[in-house]
């Protein structure tokens, strides 16, 4: 089970384990976002940080409809006590996780202010 | 080990895109929707898998030097991301 909880911003932040090269392991803060169905955003600043390996480029559509040319990069992640391989998208800001990383849990938020976010593996 | 793009997104996109149309996609969409094609832009060598990870796996094992664009089968994107804002740094 992984536990989160939900701050004043409306953010549903739950916490997992990226490692980087040489064996840096960075916890990350991030928020579950249900309007991506990649695995991780991090900020180009982590990625540096962790060095992780570019892999390849793609587009992402938004809401509206256009295509951003995106930056993924290889990654392990602790995921529910698993260590996971994902591909990390470069996106300034706050972490989110998306549906891939999800996929196969259950997850549960509870939509106010210090609400609980639990995710359950089916 | 490193690996860095030695293009710019708007090449890798044109070139990958280019090699898409022309020599994958109509002979593999039908079979393949939802899948990804992992392109390498300089030797046009491709994977197709169910995800990222094995479709570029896949083809850093044979080309291990590749720079990879990739595509969905009978998508318009690889990814949605729907709250992500326009302006990139």
């Amino acid at each position: 089970m992984i536990t989160g909880i939900v701050n004043d911003n409306r953010e549903a932040l739950i916490r997992l384990y990226v490692y980087g090269a040489n064996g840096i392991i960075h916890e990350v803060e991030a928020a579950a976002d249900t309007g991506f169905n990649g695995y991780l955003t991090l900020p180009t600043e982590l990625i540096s940080a962790l060095a992780l390996v570019y892999s390849t480029s793609y587009d992402v559509m938004l809401a509206n409809g256009s295509m951003v040319e995106t930056l993924a990069y290889k990654a392990e992640v602790e995921w529910g006590g698993e260590r996971r391989s994902i591909e990390v998208e470069a996106e300034p800001g706050r972490p989110l996780v998306g549906l891939a990383l999800m996929e196969d849990w259950e997850l549960t938020i509870q939509i106010k202010k210090d609400g609980t976010v639990v995710l359950r593996k089916m | 080990m490193t690996r860095e793009p030695r293009y710019s997104k708007e090449e890798m996109s044109q070139r990958g895109k280019q090699i898409y149309r022309s020599k994958i996609q109509s002979q593999f969409e039908a079979e393949n929707k939802g899948r990804i094609v992992a392109i390498d832009i300089e030797t046009q060598e491709f994977e197709i898998a169910d995800t990222l990870m094995l479709a570029t796996d896949a083809l850093f094992a044979r080309v291990p030097d590749a720079q990879i664009w990739c595509e969905r089968f009978g998508y318009p994107a690889v990814h949605h991301h729907y709250g992500r804002g326009v302006t990139r740094s």
